[in-house]
């Protein structure tokens, strides 16, 4: 291994152990590797300013705004009271609230902690006001919440698309069937709760609670309508269904709704930004991690030793299932993804996986990622609205967990599931 | 000498915040005035895209310095929490110094590759390149300014 493969490797393992910021230490490795290897040094800011300059990812602060106008201006609230004059006097009624109004929330935002957030925000406390275990609510509201990177459009699927250069239209519609299996493992995980549990049922809405719920909520139920519906009626790219999803939120919390008053509007967007940051971040310092990663020949030597080892696709589609899931315990999934991206996609390659299948494989994984014990993202954005420790949320979400890499297996071995829509 | 530095630093990161926030409304309205002219008038701008994206690269990169003021970009801390208080201090130390030294060195070659790509303009606007690459010299003087000010000075008070 020469000293440069050395660095990208056990270097920026090393930094990443020892805890700097995954994004300092691409670029750290990034530097060492260029004095290492004799290159010139303005690969660095010549690599970080290209890989922020592509339109796909754009979307990423639009669908991160989306989301955050939408929770600070209640329209959030007005979603979780129309999904909830539907299912609360149903068994589990509060936690099937909260996966529909996720569901409908992810179809704007795209944005796992966003959703997970907004949601969170509303429901964990209203759950535990129910009799429900604080605990249990966080977990509900967590595993809802990472329904956004399958439910188009997701931000997920977008970087995947840009790092795969596939479609990003057909991998949003690779995440339909897996985010509705997922979200139906919940609902039957919470109706298995209700049953066990004893929490009481709430009576049914009365006409009247209903009509104003959908009076007040009408505005944002069309969101997910004007955006989905310009994308694949082929009026708008992803990216401009963002930049009209952030305008039509905008509009309703700012005029219509008067919920979201202009003084509080730089806050809400200095919020998405920050986030948009973090995640590009990694993206922007990864940009020149790959092209030494592909210099070194690293990926091609890699990809070459497990087909000599591995002779069956989806043998090694196990392996990379669990390789992604025990990395995800300790790294980022926007990581995993922009820097092992290129390996992974020569391995589906070489083994002849349909790309937009493996998309959605990999996206799943994100999405499973994003929710696990002991760093998933969403599980901390949780376990702050809620207060708990992971200790106490990691017992509950295991369960959650454990349905979610069913549906992985599912996803992975029965291709159909993903690429049903887009036949 | 110390409080006014820190003001200092905190005006700086002040004026960052607006910046990123009126960049973020500037690709906002540019794009929407794309989507309109395209889909209502069917005369899309030529301009819009490259000005949208020239303000979400200055966008992103001020915003990914001023996470490292607030302290939020993306970390494994698993080993930092299991360290003696004191350990624990020092590593951190050294962690804010690898992150100044990042910065430094974005300020430094970002600078050189500015310099080079003076001439060069875009191709649909024709604005000077150097006015993106200088987003990595600015992105770069700004994460070591605020690495310094948490080394020197301590993590500042953000919630405001």
């Amino acid at each position: 291994m020469s000293l440069v493969a050395l660095i990208l490797s056990l270097g920026f393992a090393a930094l990443v152990a020892l805890g700097l910021p995954f994004a300092f230490a691409l670029a750290l490795a990034v530097i060492a590797s260029l004095y290492a290897s004799g290159l010139d040094p303005m690969l660095l800011p010549q690599t970080l300013v290209a890989g922020t300059q592509s339109f796909s990812l754009l979307v990423i602060p639009f669908f991160m705004l989306a989301g955050e106008v939408m929770a600070a201006g209640d329209l959030s609230r007005r979603l979780v009271n129309v999904a909830d004059v539907f299912v609360r006097h149903l068994p589990g009624g509060l936690g099937l609230v909260t996966i529909i109004a996720a569901l409908v929330f992810a179809a704007v935002s795209g944005s796992a902690p966003a959703t997970t957030a907004a949601i969170g925000t509303v429901m964990i406390p209203a759950m535990a006001e129910r009799g429900y275990s604080r605990a249990y609510a966080t977990a509900l509201a967590v595993s809802a919440g990472v329904l956004a990177p399958l439910i188009p459009p997701s931000i997920a699927f977008v970087i995947w698309g840009v790092i795969a250069e596939q479609s990003i239209a057909k991998l949003f519609l690779s995440g339909v069937m897996p985010g509705l299996l997922m979200a139906a493992g919940m609902v039957a995980l919470v109706l298995w709760q209700a049953r066990r549990g004893d929490i009481p049922r709430r009576p049914r809405a009365s006409v009247a609670e209903v009509g104003q719920a959908l009076r007040e909520g009408v505005w944002v139920l069309l969101a997910p309508v004007i955006v989905l519906g310009g994308i694949y009626g082929g009026l708008f790219t992803p990216t401009e269904s963002a930049v009209v999803a952030c305008l039509y939120v905008l509009a309703i919390a700012l005029f219509v709704q008067r919920s979201l008053h202009w003084r509080t509007l730089g806050a809400v967007i200095s919020r998405a930004m920050a986030t948009t940051a973090l995640v590009l971040a990694i993206v922007g310092f990864s940009q020149g991690f790959g092209i030494l990663v592909a210099q070194e020949q690293l990926a091609p030597a890699l990809t070459r030793w497990l087909a000599g080892h591995v002779h069956d696709k989806w043998v090694m589609l196990a392996l990379l299932n669990l390789g992604f899931f025990v990395l995800a315990a300790v790294m980022d999934e926007v990581a995993i993804m922009v820097i092992l991206g290129p390996m992974l996609i020569a391995i589906a390659r070489q083994y002849g996986v349909d790309p937009i299948h493996f998309g959605s494989m990999i996206v799943t994984n994100v999405a499973i990622g994003m929710a696990a014990p002991p760093i998933g993202y969403c599980l901390f954005v949780g376990m702050a609205i809620a207060r708990l420790k992971l200790a106490d949320v990691a017992r509950s979400i295991m369960p959650f967990v454990a349905m979610m890499l069913l549906v992985l297996f599912l996803v992975t071995y029965v291709p159909m599931f993903s690429l049903w829509l887009l036949r | 000498m110390k409080a006014a530095l820190a003001a200092a630093v905190a005006a700086v990161a002040a004026a960052n915040t607006w910046l990123v926030r009126l960049l973020a409304l500037l690709m906002l309205g540019v794009l929407g005035w794309q989507v309109f002219m395209r889909s209502a008038l069917s005369a899309p701008p030529s301009w819009s895209e490259e000005l949208a994206l020239l303000a979400f690269t200055w966008a992103v990169l001020l915003a990914v310095a001023g996470g490292v003021r607030d302290g939020i970009h993306v970390r494994m801390d698993l080993l930092l929490d299991r360290l003696p208080a004191a350990a624990r201090a020092l590593m951190e130390r050294g962690l804010l110094l690898a992150t100044a030294f990042v910065g430094g060195f974005l300020a430094w070659a970002g600078a050189r590759y500015a310099a080079e790509s003076v001439g060069t303009t875009s191709a649909a606007t024709a604005y000077p390149m150097s006015l993106l690459y200088a987003s990595a010299v600015v992105c770069g003087a700004l994460i070591l300014l605020f690495a310094l000010e948490r080394l020197l000075l301590g993590a500042p008070d953000t919630r405001a």
